[in-house]
C-alpha cells in the first residue's frame, strides 16, 4: 500500500525563476515526513512535482527524477492520471466540490475512474469517511452539499476525497493553515493515524506541527534542501547553523 | 443627513499652538464642514431628481397605458383608423398583408413576439457565449484568449444598429433567410459578448483550490472544467443571461433594421411575420400609427413588468449561487458582483 518515494536532481523553473533546484530528497514509505521552510523558499513548487502537478501549468518546466517505488513518475508508460491516484494531493484552501453532495465528492474520482461498483458505493462511502474521521459526524447528512460544513470538516472531507480512489502517497500542503487550532488537532490527529498505511508528505510552515507529527523533516531554503534528517535530531541538534537559525526563529 | 455642528473644536485641533494659528484653522475646518454640508444636500437632490423621474415613468406607464392595455386584452384590441385601415401589427394578420382584420393589433401579440425572438436568441446565443467565455477563462489563457477577451470587450459596445444592419445583409440580403430568424440572430449576437463575459468572470471567482482539487484527482482539462468549474459557476453565469435577457426585451434598433430593411416598414408588418414591444412602441411613439401615446405607454408597461421580472429572476438566482464559505480562509480569483450595471444599454 504505502510506497516510498525519491528525487533525483529534481529542478522546477517558473519561466527564469528557479523554484526548486536540484533537490535529491528520499521520502521512506509508511511515515510523515515534513517539508519546512521560510515563504517562497519552494515548498509547494517541490510537493507539486511530486505528482506532476506542474504538468499544465504555463511556463513550468520540471527537470530531473522522481521515483515512485522503483518507477520513474515522468517515465512515457505511466500514465498521469494513474499516477495521481497513486500519489493524492490535499491543499491548503479546504474547498470540496461546492455543488456536490458529501457522498459525491468522496465518489468522484472512483466513480470516475471506475474503480468502484455501484453496490460498492455505500461501503467505500463508509469506510473512507471513516478513515478521514468524519464518518460519525456527517453519516445521517451524506447527501447534503458539501458547502455546509465546518472548515475542518470540509478539510477532512477533501482528505476522505483523496483517499477514495487508494493512494500510496498523500502530499499535504499546508492543509491546517487556514484552520482554527481545534481543526488543526482534529487533522494532525487523523494525519498520525494514516501513516499506518499512507506514505505522507507535509508542508507546513508550522514548525510545531512537523515537530509533533513528522518522522523525518526536510529543510528548505532557497529551493536548496539545506538540511534533512529524523524530526527530533533536526529540531534537538542540528547539524547546519541556517537550520538552527530558522528553527530557533533568529532566520533572517 | 445627519445634523453637522459647524463650531471648531479649535482647543482639540490645536491644543497649545499660537491664538492666529488656531483661529485660521478653526476657519478652515468651518469651510470643511459647509462643503460637506453642501455635497450632501447636492446628492440628496440628484437622488430625488432620479427618484421622481422613476416615478413619473411608472405612474404615466400605469395610468396612460393601463387603460389600452386593458383594453387591448379583453376588448377589440386597438381599432383600425383612417390611416392604418387595417389595424396594426402583424400577428393578427399573418401574411396577409394589408387585408387586415376587424381586430386590429392586440399588445398580447406584439408580447408573443418578443418572448419568441427572446427564446430563439437565448437559444442562439446562450450556447455560444458560454463557449466563448470558458475559451477566455481556462483554455486560451495564452495570446489567443487575450485576444479573444480584447473582441468581447469591444463587441459588447458594438451599436445593435450597426449589428442588425450586418445581420439583415447576410442573412437576409445574401442568403435568402428569414426576418424573423434575422431579428433572432441580431439579439443573439448582441447576446454572445455579454454572457461570453459574464461566464469569464464567473469562471473567474471560482478559487484556484477547486480546480487543483479537481487536478489531483486525475481529471483533465476539460472534464475539470465541465464537470467541476463551470457547475460551481453556474448560477453566476446565469444570473448575468436574466440581466441580458432584460436588456434584449428592450433591444430596439437591431429589429427596426431588420424589419426596415427586409419589408420597407419601419414597424412590425403581416408581410415580414415579426413583430415585437419594441418595434410596436417605437411604431406608435414615433407617431407612424394612429392612436400614439396611449398605446406607446401600453407598450412600455409590458416591457417594464417584463425588466422587472426578469431582475427579479436574476436576483433570486444570484442569492442561490454557489458560495464557499468562510471567504476569509479561502481567497478566490476575483469577488463577484452582480452583473446589474454591467452592460451598456443598446438602442
Ligand atoms: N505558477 C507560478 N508561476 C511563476 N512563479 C511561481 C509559480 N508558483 C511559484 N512560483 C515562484 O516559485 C517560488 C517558490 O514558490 P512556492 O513553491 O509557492 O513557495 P512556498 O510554497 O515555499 O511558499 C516563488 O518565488 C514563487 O514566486
Ligand atoms: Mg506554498
Amino acid at each position: 500500500m504505502a510506497e516510498r518515494l525519491s528525487t533525483r536532481d529534481l529542478t522546477v523553473c517558473f519561466g527564469a525563476t528557479e523554484a526548486v533546484r536540484g533537490v535529491d530528497l528520499e521520502i521512506p514509505a509508511a511515515a510523515v515526513t515534513a517539508i519546512i521552510g521560510p515563504s517562497g523558499s519552494g515548498k509547494s513548487a517541490l510537493l507539486r512535482a511530486l505528482n506532476r502537478m506542474h504538468d499544465g501549468t504555463r511556463g513550468a518546466r520540471v527537470t530531473g527524477e522522481v521515483y515512485l517505488g522503483d518507477r520513474e513518475i515522468h517515465d512515457p508508460g505511466f500514465n498521469p492520471v494513474l499516477l495521481r491516484t497513486l500519489v493524492g494531493m490535499v491543499f491548503q484552501q479546504p474547498v470540496p466540490f461546492p455543488t456536490m453532495s458529501i457522498r459525491q465528492n468522496v465518489l468522484f474520482a472512483p466513480r470516475r475512474h471506475g474503480m468502484v461498483r455501484r453496490r460498492d458505493w455505500s461501503a467505500l462511502t463508509e469506510e473512507v469517511l471513516r478513515r478521514a474521521a468524519l464518518w460519525k459526524e456527517v453519516r445521517n447528512r451524506l447527501d447534503t452539499p458539501a458547502a455546509l460544513l465546518s472548515a475542518g470538516q470540509r478539510q477532512r472531507l477533501c482528505i476522505a476525497r483523496a483517499l477514495a480512489v487508494r493512494p500510496e502517497v498523500l502530499l499535504m500542503d499546508e492543509p491546517t493553515a487556514s484552520l482554527d487550532p481545534g481543526a488543526t488537532q482534529q487533522i494532525e490527529e487523523l494525519i498520525y493515524e494514516l501513516k499506518t498505511d499512507v506514505t505522507i508528505v507535509l508542508v507546513t510552515h508550522n514548525m510545531q506541527q512537523a515537530a509533533r507529527v513528522s518522522d523525518r523533516t526536510i529543510f528548505l531554503d532557497r529551493g536548496a534542501v539545506v538540511e534533512c534528517g529524523a524530526t527530533e535530531t533536526l529540531f534537538t541538534n542540528p547539524s547546519r547553523s541556517r537550520t538552527e537559525a530558522y528553527i530557533t526563529g533568529r532566520f533572517r | 443627513m445627519t445634523p453637522l455642528d459647524p463650531t471648531p473644536r479649535t482647543g482639540l485641533a490645536n491644543p497649545v499652538g499660537p491664538t492666529g494659528a488656531a483661529e485660521s484653522m478653526a476657519r478652515r475646518l468651518a469651510r470643511r464642514l459647509l462643503v460637506e454640508r453642501a455635497v450632501w444636500i447636492l446628492c440628496a437632490l440628484a437622488l430625488m431628481a432620479s427618484l421622481s423621474l422613476f416615478v413619473w415613468i411608472l405612474g404615466t406607464a400605469l395610468f396612460t397605458g393601463g387603460p389600452h392595455l386593458v383594453q387591448s386584452f379583453t376588448g377589440g384590441g386597438v381599432p383600425p383608423t383612417a390611416e392604418n385601415p387595417s389595424g396594426f401589427g402583424l400577428a393578427s394578420t399573418p401574411g396577409t398583408g394589408s387585408t387586415g382584420t376587424a381586430l386590429g393589433f392586440r399588445w398580447g401579440d406584439a408580447l408573443m413576439g418578443s418572448i419568441t425572438l427572446l427564446a430563439m436568441a437565448l437559444g442562439l446565443g446562450v450556447p455560444a457565449g458560454v463557449g466563448v467565455g470558458i475559451y477566455m477563462a481556462e483554455l486560451g489563457r495564452g495570446l489567443g484568449g487575450r485576444g479573444v477577451r480584447l473582441i468581447c470587450e469591444a463587441l459588447v459596445l458594438l451599436p445593435s444598429l450597426v449589428v442588425g444592419f450586418a445581420v439583415w445583409s447576410l442573412l437576409v440580403a445574401t442568403l435568402g433567410g428569414s426576418v424573423l430568424l434575422a431579428g433572432a440572430a441580431s439579439l443573439a449576437l448582441v447576446l454572445i459578448p455579454m454572457v461570453a463575459v459574464t461566464t469569464d468572470e464567473a469562471l473567474g471567482s471560482v478559487p484556484q483550490g477547486i480546480r487543483d482539487g479537481a487536478l489531483a484527482l486525475g481529471l483533465g482539462e476539460a472534464a475539470r472544467t465541465l464537470q467541476v468549474v463551470f457547475p460551481a459557476a453556474a448560477a453566476q453565469v446565469g444570473t448575468g443571461v436574466l440581466v441580458a435577457s432584460g436588456r434584449l426585451l428592450g433591444e430596439t434598433a437591431p429589429l427596426v433594421v431588420v424589419v426596415a430593411a427586409g419589408t420597407g416598414f419601419v414597424l412590425g408588418d403581416g408581410r415580414s411575420g415579426v413583430t415585437a414591444l419594441p418595434l410596436e412602441i417605437h411604431g406608435f411613439a414615433v407617431g407612424l400609427l394612429a392612436a400614439g401615446g396611449g398605446e406607446a405607454w401600453a407598450g412600455a408597461l409590458i416591457l417594464l413588468a417584463g425588466i422587472f421580472l426578469l431582475h427579479g429572476a436574476a436576483r433570486a438566482l444570484w442569492r442561490r449561487r454557489t458560495t464557499i464559505p468562510d471567504p476569509r480562509s479561502v481567497p478566490s480569483g476575483s469577488p463577484a458582483t452582480f452583473p446589474g450595471s454591467r452592460f451598456p444599454v443598446g438602442g
